[in-house]
């Protein structure tokens, strides 16, 4: 069991037998460096299932080019801390603060652009 | 009945990072001083130290009797000593005449309890009520100045994050208002721990400078930690022991944005409606008040919404009314801010000076209001203090110079206060009230363990989506009994409906989740998401936001009497003219920790029954509410009273129950109930206990109150005490069937 689940779960409590003593786990961390697009693309879609609990979506519900925030995805300010905390967590690569963040939190594909640029860095 | 309109302090006690006292913080508040400097006492893992505002040389040990101090708080510490200042400036002593004490919190002792929180988790086996723990409940701050310097007639501890300090005080002047205290003493106390400081860290809303309030280049808030209390008593009373009084605490209000866990209306309409409420029920117009201690506490989102809200608030009178924020001074005090805040504007009426917003020196062109940036001499005839907190529960205090203007309008207290809808989420099932008189029912003991809850059945769960499994419970009842009392919720008419609720813990398996991720990843890697969970009245919070609730909400802790005192809470305000309808009620989650410690630790209960956990709630309305949108009450609250000592006589004026047709309703069996029953003709009575269905948990006599109202409505009962125990407090309210 995998952090992600765990703090999936401790948010949303979507099990009702939760048991952080049992479940408690910690993710590898050494980053994954000899990724692709489509990998980060289908890591980073699961993340943000997970860990911004999208309840119903699936992450192939996800659109690449689609807006994120506001009347797309609906997501807000709250998510992209959470989702900027993910991403240095899983990838490595830290979203800069502030007005910094808006062009790459723009959509998935932007996303994914900022997190290879940075890694290939 | 009409209200006794004026409410007096007397008193005031303050610990600040700037002083330990009320004057001497103050004389540095007016210096323009700050108390912001590198954070020393604690480090996190994976940052470097940032900074604070603290209360230097300050340990638990001060306060606490000889060989106890490990069980005491830093917390607790800030509490006495600012509570004992407050009591000695007033001239009161709790041994000589009755007092009553509420107490305003977010974390108590978690600072001394947050490191052996993670490392418990690493090793299940080892998990054992250890004395470290019992700083760690919400109420053992109060606990611990009953302790210090009791005894205390009737005490409540309440969380609405940010105001809870300013919550406690409203609590308060509503207990005066409706007659039911001659003296109070009220508000907040806050230590700095890891799990905050990682927590606003991770919301990115710290700032590496000193703060700036309403300043265009403010970047976030400083922490800070501290204590104040007030020492409130209605005029005669004041008067006839000849006390001294400070000021007036003239108006008061508490409303809910019922907007967003973290972030405020952008707009400030809330804020601003909950000002001119509290403007109005002091009797006053904009036009009167000459003072605002803003919330202000510089981060971006609240500066600007508070300046739209002062704004929209004061109308034309906004170029001139004086504001100012202390936090630029103290930090954020957080659960202290409030009292802290209001004994600020108290003494700038006092003294008549206005205090500075220290930090500001460009003002924000979205932030345009009178602020003052250097502290002067003013005329100061009434004062607000703003509270902001997490979940969206504003608070507000209007203070006014003694005799500045004529004696307030009176306010009506309501005739009666009825329930007309009740549910409980647990073993059986999701409930409405009249559902839920199974558990009075001959059956089977639950399973032991969590409840499926089915929360995809209840709730909306892309709409859910930030809810965790407390906040989940707390709604599904909440929703459950207004469906039940026909609620139409999001619409205008619930503009006036509140929530009380709380647990005896809080989030304890999400705290630890979180502090154990914080020691094992580095503090950088705090969740954002999972910290606002934390907060005690984060469940009710949730639950107003997904529900559209604007009345009352606010988070009370009393063990495993949390829900009872909900209710008692609910009605009280209620009767003080608050809101028109307040859920109240408790959740409560199934935990290895509170299974094993921290419930074993607090509770005297040793013999136990299958552990299980649930939500209740129950709907309390005023009779003229319920009358007019043509809701039938199930039941009519005839009585209520609570106390804290071991209840002897605590029934002494309770209505006689009724031959062959009363009931006494409780949680779990216990044979503490024999003492407030003892003498009383309430002890003949049969008694019914529902853990035996519900399971045993802390939230047991919610369930037993909620069935209660069922043995009323269905005719099974024609009077019910429902009695709710935890250790040295008891809550009792006795229910009747309405009959106008």
């Amino acid at each position: 069991m995998a952090w992600n689940g765990l703090a999936y779960q401790a948010r949303i409590g979507a099990r009702e037998t939760w048991r952080p003593w049992l479940l408690y786990g910690l993710r590898d961390t050494s980053y994954p460096h000899h990724m692709d697009a489509a990998d980060v693309r289908k890591q980073l879609k699961e993340l943000m299932v997970s860990e911004l609990n999208l309840e119903g979506k699936a992450p192939s519900d996800i659109d690449d080019a689609g807006p994120l925030f506001g009347d797309g995805l609906g997501l807000d300010s709250l998510d992209a801390l959470q989702l900027a905390m993910t991403i240095e967590e899983s990838f490595g690569v830290r979203i800069p603060d502030g007005a910094e963040a808006r062009p790459i939190f723009a959509s998935v594909n932007a996303i994914v652009e900022y997190i290879l640029q940075t890694m290939a860095g | 009945m009409t209200i006794t309109p004026r409410v007096w302090v007397t008193g005031i006690g303050v610990v600040s990072p700037l002083a330990r006292g009320a004057a001497a913080t103050m004389d540095r508040i007016l210096a323009g001083d700050r108390a912001i400097g590198r954070l020393s006492l604690f480090e996190l893992p994976g940052v470097a130290p940032g900074l604070a505002a603290e209360v230097a040389d300050l340990r638990a040990a001060e306060v606490a009797p000889p060989g106890e101090d490990l069980g005491w708080s830093r917390t607790d510490a800030m509490a006495v000593h600012a509570a004992r200042e407050a009591l000695a400036h007033a001239g009161v002593d709790p041994r000589r005449s009755p007092l009553d004490l509420i107490v305003g919190g977010t974390t108590a002792g978690m600072f001394e309890t947050e490191a052996t929180l993670a490392a418990l988790s690493r090793d299940p086996a080892a998990i054992a009520p250890l004395q470290q723990m019992l700083s760690h409940p919400l109420s053992s701050t109060a606990d611990h100045l009953r302790a210090a310097m009791g005894p205390f007639r009737r005490v409540r501890t309440v969380c609405s994050a940010c105001s809870s300090g300013a919550n406690a005080i409203l609590l308060a002047a509503s207990w005066i208002r409706s007659g039911r205290s001659r003296c109070v003493i009220a508000g907040g106390a806050d230590g700095l721990c890891r799990l905050t400081y990682a927590g606003f860290g991770a919301l990115s809303a710290l700032s590496a400078d000193p703060c700036r309030p309403f300043d265009r280049r403010r970047n976030g808030l400083n922490l800070g930690e501290g204590a104040a209390f007030l020492v409130l008593e209605p005029e005669d009373a004041a008067r006839a022991r000849g006390a001294r009084p400070l000021a007036e605490l003239r108006g008061f209000a508490v409303g809910a944005e019922a907007h967003h866990i973290t972030n405020p209306e952008g707009e400030g309409v809330s804020a601003a409606r909950v000002m001119s409420e509290a403007i109005a029920r002091a009797g006053l117009t904009p036009a009167d008040v000459d003072y605002v201690n803003a919330h202000g506490t510089a981060t971006s989102l609240n500066d600007a919404m508070e300046a739209a809200a002062i704004a929209r608030c004061f109308g034309a009178e906004v170029e001139r009314v004086a504001v100012s924020s202390s936090k630029g001074q103290i930090g954020h005090t957080l659960a202290a801010a409030g009292a802290i805040e209001a004994a600020i504007a108290v003494m700038a009426i006092q003294r008549g000076a206005l205090p500075p917003t220290i930090g500001l020196e460009e003002v924000d062109p979205g932030c345009q209001l009178a602020h003052v940036t250097a502290s002067r001499p003013a005329v100061i005839r009434a004062a607000i203090s703003n509270s902001f907190g997490f979940g969206g529960t504003d608070s507000v205090l209007v203070f006014t110079a003694l005799d500045a203007f004529p004696a307030p309008p009176s306010v009506k207290a309501p005739a009666r206060i009825v329930v007309t809808g009740g549910a409980t989420v647990g073993p059986l099932g999701v409930l409405g009230a009249r559902g839920s008189l199974a558990y009075l029912a001959p059956g089977p003991a639950p399973a032991p363990g969590a409840i499926d809850a089915r929360p995809a059945d209840h709730l909306d769960l892309g709409k859910a989506r930030r809810l965790d499994r407390a906040a989940r419970l707390t709604t599904i009842a909440t929703a459950t009994a207004g469906a039940e009392a026909g609620l139409a919720f999001g619409d205008p008419s619930c503009a006036d409906v509140g929530a009380i609720s709380g647990s005896a813990f809080g989030s304890v398996d999400g705290s630890t989740a979180f502090m154990r991720r914080v020691y094992d990843k580095g503090a950088k890697f705090a969740s954002p998401a999972d910290f606002p969970n934390l907060v005690p009245s984060s469940p009710i919070g949730h639950a107003s936001i997904y529900l559209g609730l604007r009345g009352p909400v606010l988070a009370v802790s009393e063990l495993e009497a949390t829900a009872e005192s909900a209710m008692v809470t609910a009605i009280e305000l209620l009767f003080a003219g608050f809101g028109g309808a307040i859920f109240a009620g408790s959740a409560e989650e199934w935990s290895v920790m509170v299974d094993r410690c921290l419930g074993p630790l607090c509770s005297e209960i040793t013999e136990r029954g299958p552990r299980s956990e649930g939500a209740s709630a129950l709907l309390f309305e005023t009779g003229e509410r319920a009358d007019a949108r043509g809701a039938a009450a199930l039941a009519r609250v005839a009585w209520w009273t609570s106390w804290r000592d071991d209840g002897v006589g605590a029934l002494a004026d309770a209505p006689l129950p009724i031959e062959g047709s009363s009931i006494v309703v409780v949680g779990r069996a216990e044979d503490r109930a024999r003492l407030p029953l003892d003498g009383s003709p309430w002890s003949a009575v049969k008694r019914r206990a529902v853990a035996e269905r519900a399971g045993d948990h802390e939230g047991a006599g919610g369930f037993a109150a909620v069935a209660a109202v069922a043995a009323i409505a269905s005719g099974e009962a024609t009077t019910a005490l429902v009695l709710g125990l935890a250790r040295d407090r008891g809550f009792a309210i006795l229910l009747v069937p309405d009959r106008p």
